[in-house]
């Protein structure tokens, strides 16, 4: 029975299907596919070292990881996100012992689209070899992404790990597959090295392994790829095969080594290849544009367990790190989302009066040793109170007691606390004291508009003004830090600060472009920057920095899509084209691979894998460091710009095709052409898509004659007609706009299919330069999820495009609807006016107030396009001059009228009238047409807000049925004066 | 396979409306094998012998007139063994057609020439099958049908892959795409040439044409590589080079005297060299009189 037994537990993972997700789950391969987090403890390890775990063989051959604690940190193993299927139990499985016993914290997180389920336990670890396991479920319908953490809290003894598996209930842990692994010599290459590398090839199964390993090296920006070596390898059951390998590194850019062979279980290698960025003396950042980010050394404060307080680092020392960022070219670290920051204030006056300069001093240290300035941003976002044990800790519990706790002026929910003015002034003048010249710029607080009110800033900022200028008078101060995130506008909190005597405070202003990212973008990057240098323009002696822009982009899935090196690369140009004076947009995040975790909705584990945007910011620090704008031309039809530039006498330019027009080529064959990294390129017909080219002189030729030829802007469009981004479809008409955005005349037929069904296609011409709205007979398709194609035949060549579909309802004066169960609503033309009529039932009425937003009490909303059937290019979804909203509060017979940019218009001449009801209220508001420029069809939506007591909305429903109504033209409805078929 | 109750339904031949409104033909005396019910008429058909389904005419002479009728069967378009016919004044006239295992719509034009005739649906000796027929409709059409499109599915639109308004099968070299790239729809037709020297050709359904009129035949193409296609409309006939993107074609012809009431059109690939051809969006019609 025994035997049987025996014979049936080895026999079982045989006839199993082995399962096992994790990748190198016995490390033979070594640290691929994990990473090692630690907070350094600078207590322990006063020179922040970071010890590496290591594959160990124990006295039987077997590879296990040692992953030792000399400075009792707190240590967190890392196991790279695997996918787990729908429906399924997974169980995790891992073997440990340590060097005494200890307590092992394993978290398995599992992240969907919405939520973070994560199953925690701590498992009691002794010196002998025991396996445990950590079974959890997956949603039913919906795969997740793991992510599972080994935790060691400080604990001065080696944790040894083996054997992890993570696999579906009922089937074999049993790793199936032999597995690779590349290992590489360096971090980072400079070109014309010769990279040294090798893999090891682990064969888990029971069977030998025989076959040729093919290795490639593939540009992760182009996706080309070259062959590198090839392997024959014969590997037994068990065993595992290293091979050693070279080649060369002729271009600059991020790259990926990838191996294949048949049933090989392969993970990418990884590296990025910069010039020599020449470091020499450090520039003065406070009037030299130089490449900087948003980050620091990750200091974590925490006076709960003093044991947590170090740097939190992922695979390698904050001095590893920063020697590495000085190589690529950084020069500014702003500090900010790093922790505690520079600024945090609890991590600096830890009891009250006593302040603690070793936390600065030590990391201003880091920053000298590495040529680096910080940029230290005075208490950041910090005045929310700390509503959760987690949240980390801000302000001194001395300087809470004596605050001030008020709550938001926009949310009385959030609270804040308002430090006592004394309080405030010792913190800034010790914060300059310890700093001294090591900090030439100082940031004051970050995002203030969303907290504070323009006068509870001013008043904070012109003590950290004086402080600053009478300690440190050659410190640049850079205030306001005004921000269109979130919805908000960039002016308004600025313009009252300034009014508010706040230009005299400071030497710069601060923004974050949020609204308008890109020269593409609805608001372009380049008129913005312009509007707020037009604000700035009675106070010549302010500047502005771009100290934050996290999101460089706007295509779909937002922050989630990846930021590519084109997009940092244009954004730093664009910047330094308009005379900003220095922009740190993006996060050091932003600059490593996201392979680690790619799905994780947070702060994530990751590796310091140094992506494509590395190379592009030391192509951009090597070329334009220190540069100065000099000049701006547009080729506006074709939508591409060129920004020049004179660095040290000489001039070059930046080139790219901001709209990314299809078949635009650059005409450069007179110059010398260097893509975004720095490798040259043919610049005869250059295709130009997103990505930016630099340009410099030609062979022999001067600098005029170079500034001549590019303000020739030699660009050819083959392909000059454009078509909107965006179609409308009202009733069984399609409308879409097409441009001839050449010079000239173009005929063609246009057709749409995929949505909709149009019977024939349709003849178009257009003169050079003209538009024309289109309206195509259409009839929708059934069937939700189909995207609309639309194909313009022109001149013998197909363009198709695929505009987003905005399906409107249409009804005609004089007809009514339901909005949700409660109201009902009409629009009329009447005479002279337009009138909106509604009947809403509500039995909890909350009152009106004036201290509170409208769309927070009982109010109807009203969204009116005067000209819904204008296509502005290249955004026409956005709002026009033609848009405006009204809020109707029905208890105070009030109601507000905004712009498209929700500045208060004048609302004089329209009326409105309420009526008190039984459970409701009916209204009639009446609009003067002319007044407003309303014609025969407007766009328009409503929605009715309920709230039970001003302050929070219980519930809003909305005829248009689309929550972004408030910001997308496209989504409102149709009514017309008359039918029209 | 189950022998169906037979219903033989005698149906008095209901004249046909001399207005424009689609009037149903009801069969005559029905097979032994067929039934009727629900206005569905059901073939058990065995395979072994022609079977048919006869449909009474009554008719204004010298008038034009549409037939319409929906078929399927259980082998799907495998099946080519559908035939119908146009007896009229001693004259048959045949068009196939095919039939899918869903609905397929079909249409026939024919010109009256004499007030009696008989309209058939025929089943030639195949497979044994299921068969079924319903909505058989016969409607007169006057001036403003013909300056509407007469080609049926003329965009291709219903995907059918029996293609009705082809009828005649060719599945060796024509059938439905999905991968043209027209300008609207997903489906054209495609006659893909080989090495083999033969015909490769499409022939159309039964189209009505009104002899001094000028008609407008439309449609586009695109070839893989340059090729030139022949349209013929009975004796009439012109060519086209169709290059590697889409094209519009129009071809527009007078109707001479004594010209047949009805015709066919057919578009050949020319040419030796093998390759395939993409048409869509045809529009057959006639011209309005331009105003004096």
């Amino acid at each position: 029975m025994k035997s049987f037994c025996r014979f049936l537990f080895l026999a079982i993972p045989l006839v199993l299907p082995a399962e096992n997700r994790i990748f190198n789950g016995s490390f033979e391969v070594g640290m691929e596919g994990f990473v090692l987090e630690r907070i350094l403890r600078p207590d322990t390890n006063a020179d922040l070292q970071f010890t590496d775990p290591v594959p160990e063989k124990d006295s039987s051959g077997k590879t296990g990881l040692r992953i030792g604690n000399p400075f009792a940190e707190k240590t967190t193993l890392h196991v790279r996100e695997i996918s787990v299927p729908h429906g399924t139990k997974q169980v995790l499985r891992f073997s440990a012992k340590a060097e005494k016993n200890m307590n092992l914290f394993v978290s398995a997180r599992v992240q969907y689209a919405k939520g973070s389920p994560t199953w925690n336990r701590t498992f009691r670890i002794g010196t002998e070899w025991k396996t445990f396991e950590l079974p959890f479920s997956v949603r039913p319908k919906e795969d997740g992404f793991c992510t599972i953490a080994f935790r060691n809290d400080c604990e001065p003894a080696a944790l040894f790990l083996d054997n992890l598996s993570l696999a579906s209930e009922g089937n074999s842990p049993e790793t199936p597959h032999p597995e690779l692994a590349f290992r590489l010599d360096r971090s980072f290459y400079y070109r014309n090295d010769r990279a040294k590398a090798s893999f090891a090839l682990h064969n888990p199964s029971a069977k030998p392994y025989a076959a040729t390993v093919r290795i490639q090296l593939s540009d992760d920006y182009s996706g080309e790829a070259v062959p590198v070596a090839e392997f024959p390898v014969s590997v037994k059951s068990g065993e595992t095969v290293s091979r050693d390998f070279s080649f060369p590194l002729p271009r600059f850019g991020g790259f990926s080594l990838n191996a294949s062979a048949p049933d090989l279980r392969a993970s990418p290698g990884s590296l990025v290849v910069i010039g020599r960025y020449e470091r020499g003396k450090k520039p003065d950042v406070r009037r030299t544009f130089c490449l900087g980010f948003n980050g620091g050394a990750s200091y974590q404060w925490n006076e709960e367990n003093p044991r947590h307080i170090g740097y939190l680092s992922f695979g390698i020392s904050p001095d590893r790190k920063f020697a590495e960022l000085a190589a690529m070219g950084c020069r500014l670290l702003r500090s900010h989302d790093d922790g505690s920051n520079l600024g945090n204030w609890a991590a600096f006056e830890t009891e009250s009066g006593l302040f603690c300069p070793e936390r600065l001093k030590r990391e201003l240290a880091l920053y000298r040793k590495h040529g680096i300035t910080a940029l230290p941003v005075l208490l950041n976002s910090d005045f929310p109170l700390r509503t959760r044990p987690w949240h980390r800790p801000t302000f001194p519990e001395s300087v809470l007691r004596k605050s001030e706790i008020i709550p938001v002026f926009h949310n009385r929910n959030i609270k804040i606390a308002l430090p006592p003015d004394d309080a405030f002034r010792r913190y800034v003048r010790e914060f300059v004291k310890t700093g001294g010249a090591e900090f030439p710029v100082i940031e004051v607080f970050n995002e203030p508009q969303f907290l504070l009110t323009s006068d509870q800033y001013l008043r904070y900022l012109k003590i950290a003004s004086e402080e600053i200028r009478a300690l440190a008078p050659e410190t640049k101060i850079v205030g306001f830090c005004t921000t269109s995130d979130k919805g908000e506008s960039i002016g308004p909190f600025l313009r009252k600060c300034l009014k508010g005597g706040g230009g005299a405070m400071v030497d710069s202003v601060s923004f974050h472009p949020y609204r308008s990212r890109r020269l593409g973008s609805a608001t372009p990057a380049d008129l913005q920057i312009r509007a707020l240098a037009e604000l700035l323009s009675p106070y010549p002696r302010l500047t502005m920095w771009n100290t934050e822009l996290y999101y460089l982009h706007d295509e779909p899935g937002g922050f989630r899509w990846p930021t590519a090196p084109h997009h940092i690369a244009t954004r730093l140009m664009l910047d330094l084209g308009e005379g900003v004076e220095s922009s740190m947009p993006i996060t050091l995040n932003r600059l490593r691979k996201s392979s680690f975790s790619p799905h994780y909705q947070g702060d994530g584990p990751f590796v310091w894998q140094w992506s494509g945007n590395f190379a592009a910011c030391n192509a951009f620090a090597r070329l334009l460091e220190g540069a100065k704008p000099i000049g701006k031309h547009r080729a506006a039809d074709a939508g591409v710009i060129f920004y020049v530039y004179e660095k040290n006498g000489s001039p070059l330019a930046a080139v790219w095709n901001y709209l990314d027009k299809k078949e635009v080529y650059g005409l450069f064959g007179a110059f010398r052409v260097l893509d975004l990294f720095g490798n040259p390129v043919d610049g005869k017909d250059l295709p130009l898509k997103q990505a930016p080219f630099y340009l410099l002189p030609g062979k022999g030729m001067d600098r005029k004659t170079f500034l001549s030829a590019i303000a020739e802007r030699p660009v050819r469009m083959d392909q000059p007609l454009e078509i909107s981004s965006a179609a409308r479809q009202i009733g069984g008409t399609l409308y879409l706009r097409i441009r001839n955005a050449g010079k000239q005349r173009l005929n063609g037929w246009i057709g749409a299919f995929g949505a909709v069904r149009q019977e024939s296609p349709a003849a178009w011409s257009l003169n050079g330069g003209e538009e024309r709205l289109i309206a195509l007979p259409v009839s929708p398709l059934p069937g939700e999820g189909k995207s609309l194609t639309v194909s313009a035949l022109v001149h013998q060549r197909m363009v198709r495009t695929t505009p987003v579909l905005f399906r409107n309802r249409k009804v005609v004066s004089g007809g009514s609807w339901t909005v949700g169960n409660s109201a009902r609503c009409s629009v009329s033309w009447e005479k002279e006016d337009l009138v909106f009529r509604a009947s809403v039932q509500d039995a909890t009425p909350s009152g009106n107030t004036d201290s509170h937003a409208p769309w927070k009490q009982d109010s109807i909303e009203l969204f009116v396009d005067s000209d819904p059937l204008n296509f502005a290019s290249p955004h026409p979804a956005e709002y026009e001059p033609s848009v405006f909203r009204a809020f109707l509060l029905p208890y105070s017979g009030k109601f507000r009228l905004w712009d498209r940019n929700e500045r208060e218009i004048d609302g004089s001449s329209c009326r409105l009238e309420v009526r008190r009801e039984q459970n409701g209220y009916s209204l009639t508001f009446r609009i003067p047409r002319t007044k407003f420029g309303i014609g025969d069809r407007i766009g328009f939506d409503c929605k009715i807000n309920d709230a039970a007591a001003p302050g929070e909305t219980t519930r809003s429903v909305s005829w248009g049925g689309s929550p972004e109504a408030f910001r997308n033209r496209f989504v409102f409805n149709i009514i017309e004066k008359e039918n029209r078929p | 396979m189950k022998r169906a109750v037979l219903q033989v339904v005698l149906l008095a031949v209901m004249a046909v409306s001399f207005g424009v409104s689609a009037e149903e033909l009801k069969a005559g005396r029905l097979p032994s094998v067929c039934s009727f019910a629900d206005g569905v008429y059901r073939f058990e058909f065995p395979g072994d012998r022609q079977l048919s389904l006869t449909f009474p005419l009554n008719l204004k002479q010298g008038e034009y007139y549409r037939i319409e009728f929906e078929v399927r069967c259980g082998r799907g378009v495998e099946s080519k063994n559908g035939i119908s016919s146009l007896l009229i004044g001693g004259a048959t006239r045949y068009q196939a057609f095919r039939a899918g295992k869903q609905w397929t719509h079909h249409v026939n034009y024919l010109y009256a020439e004499r007030e009696k005739g008989l309209f058939s649906l025929s089943l030639k000796p195949s497979a044994p099958d299921t068969v079924e027929f319903r909505n058989v409709r016969c409607t007169r059409i006057g001036d403003s049908d013909f300056r509407k499109n007469l080609f049926p599915d003329g965009g291709l639109e219903s995907g059918d892959p029996a293609l009705p308004s082809w009828p005649w099968p060719q599945e060796e070299f024509l059938s439905l795409s999905r991968d043209a790239g027209f300008l609207v729809g997903s489906y054209s037709l495609s006659l893909k040439k080989g090495t083999e020297r033969r015909a490769v050709y499409a022939l159309s359904s039964t189209l009505p044409i009104r002899p001094g009129k000028v008609y407008q035949v439309v449609f586009w193409g695109k070839a893989d590589r340059n090729a030139s296609i022949l349209l013929t409309f009975e004796s009439l006939k012109k060519e086209f080079v169709v290059s590697q993107e889409w094209s519009r074609g129009e071809w527009e012809f007078s109707v001479p005297a004594g010209f047949p009431r009805m015709g066919r059109m057919r578009v050949a690939h020319q040419g030796d060299v093998p390759g395939e051809v993409y048409l869509d969006d045809f529009v057959f019609r006639e011209k309005a009189d331009l105003p004096q």
